[in-house]
């Protein structure tokens, strides 16, 4: 059998003694899987990130991450398998530089000058920064700060990585080139978790829906069955994610993806 | 007579060669709702930093032509005395928060404290805007154990306890839940019936469209439209992010695949009876 890149076993985590926020999660994430995890704001979600990397540890139950107890791995240990994308890409930067910043995973690895060099030469060319490279990061604006946050997630080169809504600071420009990296991360076989709350997202990249509510996974499995719930929906508006929705009122089979909708809107409004 | 008056405004910020925004002309009354989309880096937080006069008055910055509230230059104003009356929420919640409060409630009670209101008013607006924001149960809760999205909530909560005439809101429902961001939005957005104005700075459209009259779309700190919501529709939607039922409309309609005459769908809800419209008249 193939180990899980993430698993928790009867995981429980408390800030505060009197109001467990997790209780007794389990979850695992196979290695070439794309798993989204929603919930309502103060649901755990982010926490339960900082368990899956390490930055914290379960107060019961146990974190495996490629194989590894986060609770007796050390911190280099855990950086070669995970890699977390913040929910505020300022509390992550702690370089000065922007190549600095991409750069400070690998070198912290250990690898040489030419090794270090050659993944944030290639992180910034995926993520659009490479003119950037010598920019402070408070200088640039939130998407390519976002940006930034991803190129060192690139360059740390992890089986895992976690991504704390990742699509927020993005235009509509960077948010192409975000998902275009996300589609190639996917086909690279790198198992993702992603949290977010733009559900049309959800959809198109989940291969699964984890919803945490009440301090455990209440419902696990494909994105229209359980985005369903109405905890996750704005009830105002129409069903998100908006396009399965769109196709079903306008009778039209049911698609995820804008290109697959634009063939099938050409051939119905001919 | 307008609450917000901009006539070919110019800022270039301090150290910096050229312009951040380059007249600007567009005015905001009292109860007014504009939104003001845009990519990054377009200069949505630079203008919206302007209008809460934090810019040039606590930040350098050069500016010329008109900028004024209620036919006084922003520029050189009181900051503690313009935060009486506007207020900005950024998006970045943590920068909002106070520090120095040890409960949710002690921290949106920061503002009206300061402004020496009797204790009673104090409660009703804390009471008020907890509600408001659907922060009641949090109300005694460490300010720095919140969450994103519940710190933005008080962020916000804080910023209406102050009873401002104009909130700008930067990004300010960006960590909420889809859920919660319509109803908080929804319930601001009412609050302009008593008279606020109500300036959004987005880059998501279907947020933007739903309550505000019009959109500004800025690009490289100009302004390259000014407009009602479906007028800036096509080329907002180059710029910003939107749901993708809306995104399918903008293609259809690039692509030629549109009934002349039938409006864009403003939100994910109305586009079904768009689309339908486009295929039946």
């Amino acid at each position: 059998m193939v180990e899980p890149a993430l698993k928790f076993e009867s995981v429980s985590f408390a800030w505060d003694a009197a109001h467990p926020l997790l209780k007794g999660v389990s979850l695992e994430i196979a290695p070439n899987e794309c798993v989204a995890l929603v919930g309502r704001n103060g649901a755990g979600k982010s926490t339960l990130f900082k368990l899956a990397c390490g930055l914290l540890k379960p107060a019961q139950g146990r974190i495996d991450v490629g194989g590894v107890d986060t609770a007796n791995a050390r911190a280099p240990q855990l950086a070669r398998q995970v890699a977390l994308m913040f929910q505020e890409a300022e509390r992550q930067i702690c370089q000065d530089r922007v190549a600095a910043e991409v750069g400070f995973a690998p070198r912290l690895a250990g690898f040489d000058t030419g090794e270090v060099g050659r993944r944030v030469a290639h992180a910034l060319e995926v993520t659009g920064l490479s003119d950037r490279a010598g920019a402070h990061p408070l200088d640039l604006n939130a998407g390519e700060r976002r940006l930034l946050t991803l190129a060192s997630l690139i360059a740390q080169d992890t089986a895992l990585i976690l991504l704390d809504e990742p699509t927020r600071d993005f235009d509509a420009p960077q948010l192409t080139c975000f998902e275009a990296w996300m589609s190639a991360a996917q086909r690279d076989g790198r198992a993702m978790l992603f949290i977010s709350h733009d559900l049309d997202f959800v959809a198109r990249h989940a291969c699964r829906v984890l919803h945490l509510s009440g301090g455990d996974i209440v419902a696990n499995g494909p994105a229209d069955e359980v985005l369903r719930h109405p905890d996750l929906q704005d009830q105002e508006l129409m069903a998100a994610p908006t396009l399965p929705a769109l196709c079903q009122a306008l009778e039209l089979p049911v698609c995820t993806h804008l290109d697959a909708f634009e063939q099938q809107w050409r051939e119905r409004f001919h | 007579m307008a609450l917000i008056r901009l006539d070919r405004a110019s800022l270039t910020r301090s150290g910096a060669l050229t312009t951040t925004l380059t007249g600007l002309t567009f005015d905001i009354v009292a109860g007014d709702t504009l939104a003001v989309v845009g990519g990054s880096g377009s200069g949505k937080t630079t203008l919206a930093c302007w209008l809460a006069g934090w810019v040039p008055n606590a930040m350098q910055a050069r500016v010329s032509g008109v900028a004024c509230i209620d036919d006084m230059p922003l520029a050189g104003q009181s900051m503690a005395r313009l935060a009486e009356r506007v207020q900005l929420v950024q998006a970045n919640p943590y920068a909002g928060l106070t520090g120095c409060a040890f409960s949710v409630a002690a921290e949106v009670a920061f503002g009206p404290e300061n402004l020496g209101l009797p204790e009673a008013e104090i409660r009703t607006r804390v009471t008020a805007a907890l509600e408001l924001c659907e922060l009641s149960d949090l109300a005694e809760r460490q300010p720095a154990s919140l969450s994103g999205g519940e710190a933005q909530r008080v962020v916000l909560a804080a910023a209406l306890a102050m009873q401002p005439q104009l909130l700008l809101l930067d990004e300010a429902f960006s960590r909420l839940a889809p859920a919660a961001a319509g109803r908080l939005l929804t319930r601001v957005s009412a609050l302009t019936k008593g008279g606020m104005a109500l300036v959004l700075f987005e880059k998501q459209f279907d947020l933007a469209a739903r309550v505000a009259r019009r959109i500004l779309l800025l690009d490289g700190g100009r302004q390259q439209l000014l407009d009602t919501p479906a007028a800036a529709f096509d080329q907002a939607l180059d710029h910003v992010r939107a749901s993708d039922a809306l995104r399918a409309a903008q293609r259809a309609r690039r692509a030629g695949r549109w009934r002349e005459g039938v409006l864009p769908p403003l939100d994910a809800a109305t586009a079904p009876a768009r689309f339908l419209e486009v295929l039946h008249g």
